[in-house]
Formats: C-alpha cells, structure tokens, sequence
C-alpha cells in the first residue's frame, strides 16, 4: 500500500462514530420511554352490520363491515349486540349481549368487556348517567290480563327506569308508570323519557344513525319529476334527489305515504343529468314497497337498507354489495374501526423485565 | 520528533479507537437480550385486560409494565394460557394449533410437528417449561392407524422436550402401553380408560411435571384376565435430567389442585361420594401433603356443619404459598337444591339451620388461609371473594367487586387495585 494511501472502507475516524451513533440509536429504542402507538385511523367509512347465519346447524349472529371502497366484507365479531353505541370519539362501543353491557375498543381483533350486568329481562334501553355517574335502563312490558282467544293479551304497559350504583353491581327502580294500553299485543312504548332523573352521555347509537336514515333526507332537496323511461306510473310520485358528492347526478324514486306512513317503492333509477341517461338499480329481493327504507350517501357510495340492504356505487350504478341474508338491524356508515393497537412502550419495559 | 499535528492525529486516533470499543460493547449490551446480568423478576401478575392483551403488573405497586395481543381464544378461554418465569406464553387455540410468545415475538405452532413427529395418530399435550426455551410434550400414538383407541389397542407413551419452535430436542420418558382391560369394565358408572396426561401448576412445568396413565398389570392366575391398575408418577428434574418416583400419600381418582415447583408439597381435593339424588354424601376435604405427610386442611362437615342438607361445599382452587408454610383455598358449594329443604328422609333440620345455611352460602365464595404448621389453624377468612395466589408468603391476591385487591393474612390490610377483572381466572401469578 503506497504512502498516503488508505484501506478500501469508510474513513477510520467514521467506523467509530457510525458504530456509536448505531449504539446510541438502539439503547434509546430500549430505554426510552415513547407514547403507545396507533396505526393511523382511515377517515373513509365503512358499513356495520348484523346478520343471521346458520352455521353447523346453529344460529350465530355476525357483526361484520363492508368497506365500500376496497369492496371487503369482514367478519368484525360473532355476537348478537343490541343496544349497539358508540362513543363520541369512535374509540370504543358499547352494547347489550347476553343480560351483560360489554365495552369493545373499535379496532380490529379487539374483545369485549363486561362493564355490568342488567337487572331484568325486557329492558330496551341503557345509559351512562354523568351526573349520578352510575347506568339507567329502560324496561317496558305488558300488564296481562284475564286471557281470552279473542281479545289482545294485555290491558296496561307497565314502563320502569332502572339505575344502578357506581360499580355496577346493584340495581333499583327509580320511576314506574303504567299505563291503559286499551287491549294490546305488544307494549313498546316507554312511558318515562320525560323523567327528570334521566340524562344520557352522548354516544352515537345504531339506532339512532338509523333513525337519521330517511328515504329524502339524505341528498339534495327532493325535486318532483316525471317517471324516468322504463319506470312504472305513480302513484306514488316520483322524485329526483341529487346525489351530494356527485354533480349532475341523482336518484329518481317514488315516495309517498300509506295509512300515514311515509313509503319508498322501488324500482330505483339512477339519473345521469349531464348525459341524459336513466340506469335502473338492482335490487334483489326488494319488497316493491317499503316504510322502513333508509337512504345515506357517502364518497361516492350510497346504502340502502331496511329488511334487505345494498350498497350502490354512484359512479357507475353498480350494487356492489348485497349480503344475502337478511340484515337483522339493518346497517348503518361508521368510521372504521382501527387497527389492532400496539403497546410499544409496554413491550419494551417487557423485554427488559425479562431480559 | 513527532510534529504536534501527529500528536494530536494520534491522540485523536486513539480517543477513537477507544470510543470504538465502547460503542461495540454498549452495542453488544444492547442487542443482546439473553445477557446474564440481570436477573429474572421474584414474581409477576399477569391479567387479561381488555382490548386483547395479557398484561404483567409489577406487584409491588400494582404499575403496569406491559402488555402482549393474544389470540382471541387465549382472551374468551383463560385456561388456555401458561406463562413462565421469563415472560414466555404459550396458548393452546385448537386441537391443531399452539401459540407461544417468546418474549420477544408471537408464533403459531402446529400441535403435531413435522419433522421428526410421531404418526398422525397420536395425541398430544403441551406443557410450557420454566427454563426459557422448552416445551415439554406428553405423545401417546397407537400402531392403530384409525388412532388411539385406549381399551383396545396397544400404544406408546413418550415425554419429550423440544425447543421453542416445537422441534424435538431429547426424550424424557417412554414406555409401552398394553391395551387397557379394567376388571371392573362391566362395573355400571365404572369410567374408561382415560387417556394419559402430563399435569404441572398453571400447565408450567418448573422442576417437577406430573405424568398420569395406565398400567397393565399381569393376571393373577394364568387363566384369570389381567388387570389394570393405575400410576401416577412424579416426574423430578435435577441438574444432570429428569428422575422419576411414585408420588405418596396420593389416591388416584383425586385432582390435583396446586404444587410447588419441585413436587415435595401439593395439594388434592377428596371429592364428595354422593350419588343418586344426594348431593353430600361424604365431607369434602381438602388435603395439603408435604415430604409424605398428610393433613387435612379443610373440611366440609367440620367447617360448616351441612350434613344435613342436600348440597356440598367443596374448595375449587387452592395455592401453596411460598414456602410452603400456609395454603390458601377458594370454597364454593354446589347448587342449593329445589326445594331447599329437600334432604334426606331420616334427616332433620331446624329453621335456625336453615337460616345458618343461608347466611353461609350468601358469603360464596369465601376463601380460607390455613397455616399448616406447627399445627393447621384457619388464620384468615374472607367471604365473598375468589381466590388469585399469593403475592409474597404472606399476601394472597383475591378478586372482590370485580378488582383486584392484595390482603396481608397475618394483618387482614388490606391493598386495593384499579384492576379490574372479569373473573379469578383472568389473573395469573407467576413465581420464578
């Protein structure tokens, strides 16, 4: 080797600061604390839903999510959830399975957890009070009566408010009210919502993402129009919603009222104003008339649901997604749950415990 | 002379090369896991916690140190789960499958190894070992290709130890088994031949696993059919491998309930013999055996006076405390009968007995501590709790109102916890 000349390699005073600047790098990764991290959460919405499935002879209920955009049903859990709220942050939900409110993280893979179990049987309803900081639940049922073949079995509905102590553990009545419900079948009205003890955290239920579902409501202001060609006669009319996050374009459909109830009867035409096209949308199994129908619309996308649900692309008018079973409590957009969560810092101080 | 610029380039040079060498250590200190210096934590609480995770706590101050994801089944069905002294768990999902966290990554293992397995006909048991990187497995395959089948054909038992990805790495025991003839088969009631099983405390095996199956014994006389009878053997582990022996003072039917780590102390529960339509028609008892004597620690009659009624109280689980001084029982009962008064016809009891009885089983479950020596003496009783372990010689760890809370026996203080559990079996304790 020739006088000035130096070793293939990097620069001899390099080799030790590379090795130390390595070393210093990994014992930090070791030892130093850093804040749990979480995959970041996707601002696209996905579908929730329950279904009923016959597995091995047995009935099981699915909670699964369809991801519009990747086209993706996943099994999320296998439980039949009533009572189905989410926080309002969407970190976790809360539901009614099995006498017990469970508490689930809404993320990928994660378990539920029993926060209590509910005093009765035939309660429709529970919350988390803040101000007593202790859970409320409703209960409604029918007062028998002297049965007879011809007559409805019950005379009253008997409603009650439930609330427990801080841990859960032990419940009492704090309000009952029953009620003339002049022969009925079923008793489904809660008598006491007025009830100056309630007060509920605010969470964003199933029921009521559902209860927001209208069949006009849920895109531009409905324009009355002619039936689009290849579209039966009113009645009821017809009616053009533009779509909200596509220009020029829009739903014709017939909307109208029964006995008092406002009623959406299919078929479903999807109405390209720029091109002047009517393209008619599948809907399999549909019943023709429908009271019970929500519409929502999202990027790009819009959910049908009631007895049957589907999921249209709006671009193009495709059902891109139908389960074949029926929905049990219809579906509803959610944001979508995160990935599974990974305590790093945990890990790490659980290394080094058992180094 | 050498110019000061040498100099300096020098000193430089050797400040560098010195730094070089710390940096390699401190490198080497830091990839390393396995380094020696640091020892394994006395005792760890491990606890189910939701969204998914098995959590250790440090015990002292209850602090969470952190949490591994298990697998689903592991989460629904805590007594999947075994951990070790080094963090290690491993869960058993399915009849196929086998999960294992090294402390370091999450592995699913098949229960039946390819390589170097026995046939598809065989049965297996995986233990978890203490020593940081073994599994323990119990193989009994039959020559019958259709599979074991334990009253009809001959099979081979074998106790292995493998490394931690489930590959063999040396036999501890095997034997041959005869097919199993009972001469009681025709007996009604009478149980079948069970299948062998490898049972060690929390399915940990530390110095000491139990290997449980049957044994053909030869006939008495030469036309008389042969007999079985039944062993259960100790299996002990010493520095130079495994040495078995008979564990004493056994009685076979009986569970086991705990042991400590090298098999001299252990407890058993002797289950009621009641039958047709009575529920308690012997004490239950509970027996705490250690170096070859035996007492007993609770019994039913003696404790709470029930002979008279149609229901048991019997211990569901039991800890041997460090030590091996004081054990630690969790006592439930069996379900009261309808109607409650139902006892038998030469019995009768009082209301006050009723109501006594009532009062008892409203304190359900209660767990008991007994100081076995010098002489057994109840030294503590704490109802409506479920017993968890031991956290030091002298504080178990029970589940009350759904939280985790430490009592000193000797005291009664008591150490809450904002831990919340599910139920008893989603805490583990883990000694060393």
């Amino acid at each position: 080797m020739s006088p000035g000349s130096r070793p293939p390699g990097p620069h001899p005073t390099i080799g030790p600061l590379v090795h130390l600047l390595a070393a210093t790098v990994t014992a930090c990764l070791w030892c130093l604390p850093a804040l749990a991290v979480q995959a970041p959460r996707s601002s696209r919405s996905v579908i929730t839903y329950f279904v009923a499935r016959n597995v091995h002879g047995k009935r099981v209920v699915e909670w699964r999510i369809f991801d519009p955009a990747s086209r993706v049903d996943t099994l999320f859990a296998t439980v039949g959830a009533k009572n189905v709220n989410w926080d309002t942050s969407g970190t976790s939900v809360e539901y009614v399975a099995g006498g017990q409110l469970l508490r689930l993280q809404w993320e990928w893979g994660a378990q539920p957890w029993p926060i209590l179990q509910l005093p009765a049987g035939g309660l429709t309803d529970c919350w988390f009070n803040p101000d007593s900081s202790c859970w409320q639940a409703a209960a409604v049922g029918g007062v028998p009566r002297n049965y007879s073949s011809n007559e409805p079995p019950y005379a009253q509905c008997h409603s009650e408010l439930w609330e427990s102590d801080r841990d859960g553990h032990n419940w009492r009545i704090i309000g009952a009210d029953t009620s003339s419900c002049g022969g009925c079948y079923f008793c489904e009205t809660w008598s006491l919502s007025g009830n100056p003890a309630i007060r509920r955290k605010p969470s964003a239920g199933l029921k009521q993402l559902q209860n927001a579902m209208t069949a006009d409501a849920w895109g531009g202001p409905p324009e009355p129009t002619w039936p689009p060609d290849g579209g039966p006669q009113g009645p009821p009319d017809w009616y053009f919603i533009p779509f909200r996050t596509i220009p020029k374009k829009g739903l014709d459909l017939r909307i109208g009222t029964r006995n008092g109830v406002r009623v959406v009867r299919a078929p479903f035409f999807l109405m390209d104003l720029r091109r002047g096209t009517a393209k008619e949308l599948e809907t399999p199994y549909m019943r023709q008339e429908d009271w019970q129908l929500g519409f929502e619309e999202r990027d790009g996308f819009l959910l049908v649901t009631g007895l049957r649900t589907y999921v249209f692309d709006l671009r193009t008018g495709e059902l891109i997604f139908s389960p074949p079973e029926v929905v049990v409590q219809g579906a509803a957009w959610i944001n979508p749950p995160a990935p599974p969560s990974v305590d790093k810092p945990g890990l790490q101080r659980l290394r080094q415990r058992f180094r | 002379m050498p110019s000061p610029a040498l100099d300096s380039r020098r000193s430089l040079d050797g400040m560098m090369t010195r730094l070089h060498r710390l940096a390699c250590a401190a490198l080497l200190l830091a990839v390393i896991p396995g380094h020696p210096a640091q020892a394994l934590p006395e005792v760890t609480l491990w606890v189910i916690q939701p969204p998914g995770q098995l959590v250790a706590f440090d015990l002292s101050d209850f602090s969470r140190v952190g949490g591994v994801r298990i697998p689903a089944a592991a989460f629904n069905e805590p007594d999947r789960i075994s951990i070790n002294a080094h963090g290690q768990i491993l869960a058993r999902l399915d009849d196929d499958h086998l999960w294992l966290w090294d402390g370091t990554k999450e592995a699913t293992l098949p229960t039946a190894p390819k390589a170097g397995g026995a046939p598809d006909s065989t049965s297996r048991k995986w233990l978890l070992a203490n020593d940081g990187r073994s599994l323990i497995v119990l193989e009994r395959s039959s020559r019958d290709a259709r599979g074991p089948a334990p009253d009809t054909a001959g099979s081979s038992l074998r106790m292995s130890e493998t490394d931690l990805s489930g590959r063999f790495r040396k036999q501890i025991f095997s034997t041959h088994l005869k097919p199993c003839r009972r001469p009681l088969r025709l007996v009604a009631f009478a149980n079948p031949c069970p299948e062998p099983s490898l049972w060690a405390p929390g399915g940990t095996v530390r110095d000491c696993a139990v290997l449980t199956y049957w044994e053909q014994l030869p006939a008495v006389f030469a036309d008389a059919p042969p007999q079985a009878t039944f062993h259960r053997t100790r299996c002990l582990r010493n520095g130079r491998g495994w040495k078995f022996g008979a564990l004493a003072a056994e009685r076979w039917s009986e569970p086991l309930l705990d042991m400590n780590a090298d098999g001299s102390a252990w407890m058993q529960a002797v289950d009621d013999n009641g039958c047709c339509g009575w529920m308690n028609g012997s004490s239950n008892q509970t027996t705490f055996s250690i170096h070859d004597s035996s007492e007993v620690v609770f019994d039913e009659w003696a404790m709470f006076d029930n002979q008279n009624f149609n229901f048991s109280f019997y211990t569901d689980d039991a800890r041997i405390a460090p030590g091996s001084r004081r054990v630690a029982l969790s006592v439930l009962s069996t379900s009261w009968p309808d109607p409650p008064h139902d006892v038998s016809l030469d019995r009768h009891v009082d209301s006050l007995q009723f109501s006594a009885m009532r009062a008892t089983r409203a304190n359900l479950p209660i767990v008991m501590v007994v100081d076995t020596r010098p002489k057994r003496t109840e030294i503590l009783r704490v109802p409506n709790a479920e017993l968890i372990g031991w956290a030091s010689d002298s504080e178990i760890l029970v589940l009350m109102n759904g939280r985790l809370v430490g009592i000193d026996v000797l005291t009664g203080h008591r150490r809450p916890s904002d831990i919340r559990l599910r139920s008893a079996a989603d805490a583990f304790v883990v000694w060393r």
